[in-house]
């Protein structure tokens, strides 16, 4: 402990030991120890025997429990409920009844709304019929509009069909026509000989032209002349007419009075130069 | 003291069935204090050195057949106890989270608080300085101090080199000195 002359401040301190122990500590430890020390040797020698396994038990102990796992969740597969399912079940419905409830509450409507409900929609058609009125129908229209359009579209198919022609009709009427005509007369004349058909001006020839001028000019000859001296025609289909039957059934008193009261007879009668029976007539009349 | 028995004659009757718990009764007889002391002075309460002594020596039980004859029986069960202290140690700032300062201050309350120490007032603050110390320096400076261990042994038992226990030992003794005419 030389060192300690160095220190001045350690030098003072004593250098007793200043920790206790209690009274006769040393003796009990030397006991405590020496059975702890008995316990533990005991155990150590007894621990082997007394806990023995099978020889490999820890390689088929994996193997085991895996096993008694598989065949437990096989066995628990059939229709198993969560333990305490049915404990709970009548509390979870009712749960379930009243969240639904607190749902459909939240859909309220005002009060008397149904009440009032249809006066109002149909105030509400009054309104807007009356901002249509400008383009009214007649009511029932558009319901009865798809059955009138059905309708008309069947009349108009009877009637497509009372005058429906054979497919591609008009295509062929042409041949036909000639098969029926110039066809059959090439096959009544084979021996004719066939000539290509050749269009000739008729006008072109000046004889055609002179022979026309003059059948003309004798037609309207003619006519003229038979205009001017065929009186006796006129005369006879006079006689045969309706007025002629008719004044002669008059008498002839009542014709003279007649004409001297209504006309100047004389001019008439001498105007009258026709034929023969008006000139008897007329001095019929003088007399 | 003078009845007790040669490590090597203890080592030879534990090899002796027979003879083996009255080899261990020796032996535990002979090293106790030695133990308990170096422990307390480390952990400071009675009742931790206490547990950690039986600790100890029921290891020393355990570990004794398997012990080589080349190293010193008390520097090899001292090296048991020094590496149980430090464990312990280790094991109390775990479990209050705390930093070495807080555990140094409640080793400081415990010393003063504790019906077994009996220390006067520069003893205490001896104590108290030991307990600003780190670990390592704290092992050199009881074992040199209280146990009057030389630097080989100590050397053996922490398995630190002379020198270096040496240096360590210096630091300790400037900082003590300095605590005690600090605090005066």
């Amino acid at each position: 402990m030389e060192w300690i002359n160095e220190y001045q401040a350690l030098k003072r301190v004593n250098p007793a030991n200043p920790f206790v122990v209690p009274a006769n500590y040393f003796n009990e430890m030397e006991q405590q120890v020496m059975g702890q020390v008995r316990l533990d040797a005991f155990e150590a020698a007894h621990s082997k025997q007394e806990f023995t396994i099978p020889d490999s038990y820890f390689e088929q102990l994996t193997q085991n429990i895996q096993s008694r796992i598989a065949i437990e969740q096989a066995e628990e597969e059939e229709f198993i409920v969560p333990q305490g399912y049915f404990e709970t079940l009548e509390q979870n419905i009712q749960s379930r009844i009243a969240i639904e409830q607190a749902e459909e509450e939240e859909f309220t409507v005002p009060q008397d709304y149904f009440e009032t409900l249809e006066q109002n929609i149909q105030s509400r058609i009054a309104i807007e019929q009356a901002g249509e009125e400008g383009f009214t129908i007649p009511q029932g229209y558009f319901e009865a509009l798809e059955q009138s359009i059905q309708s008309r579209i069947a009349i108009e198919q009877n009637a497509e069909e009372e005058f429906a022609l054979p497919q591609g009709y008009f295509e062929i009427l042409e041949s036909n026509i000639l098969a029926k005509t110039t066809l059959t007369q090439q096959a009544e004349k084979p021996a004719a000989k066939k000539q290509a058909a050749t269009l000739v001006n008729m006008w072109a020839k000046h004889a055609i032209k002179y022979a026309s001028a003059a059948c003309f000019t004798m037609v309207m000859g003619t006519a003229l002349f038979l205009s001017e001296f065929n009186t006796d025609s006129r005369t006879a289909s006079h006689k045969h007419s309706y007025l002629h039957k008719a004044v002669s059934r008059i008498p002839q008193d009542e014709i003279e009075t007649y004409l001297q009261l209504t006309t100047d007879v004389p001019s008439i009668i001498d105007n009258s130069d026709l034929d023969g029976s008006e000139t008897q007539a007329a001095e019929q009349i003088k007399n | 003291m003078s009845n007790q028995v040669d490590d090597a004659e203890l080592l030879q009757m534990f090899q002796d069935e027979k003879t083996r718990n009255q080899a261990f009764n020796l032996l535990l007889k002979k090293y106790q204090q030695k133990i308990y002391w170096h422990i307390r002075r480390m952990v400071i309460d009675h009742d931790d050195a206490d547990d950690l002594v039986q600790d100890v020596f029921v290891k020393i039980w355990k570990s004794l057949p398997g012990f080589r004859s080349d190293a010193q029986l008390y520097t090899w069960m001292y090296r048991i106890a020094t590496n149980e202290c430090i464990t312990f140690l280790n094991r109390k700032k775990l479990k209050n989270n705390v930093s070495f300062d807080d555990v140094s201050h409640e080793l400081s309350e415990s010393l003063t608080d504790s019906s077994y120490f009996d220390g006067d007032k520069v003893q205490t603050k001896l104590q108290k300085a030991l307990l600003t110390l780190p670990e390592k320096q704290k092992l050199v400076f009881n074992m040199k101090y209280y146990d009057e261990m030389k630097y080989e042994e100590m050397s053996e038992i922490l398995g630190t080199s002379v020198g270096a226990l040496k240096s360590s030992f210096h630091l300790a003794v400037k900082k003590i000195e300095a605590y005690l005419l600090s605090e005066d």
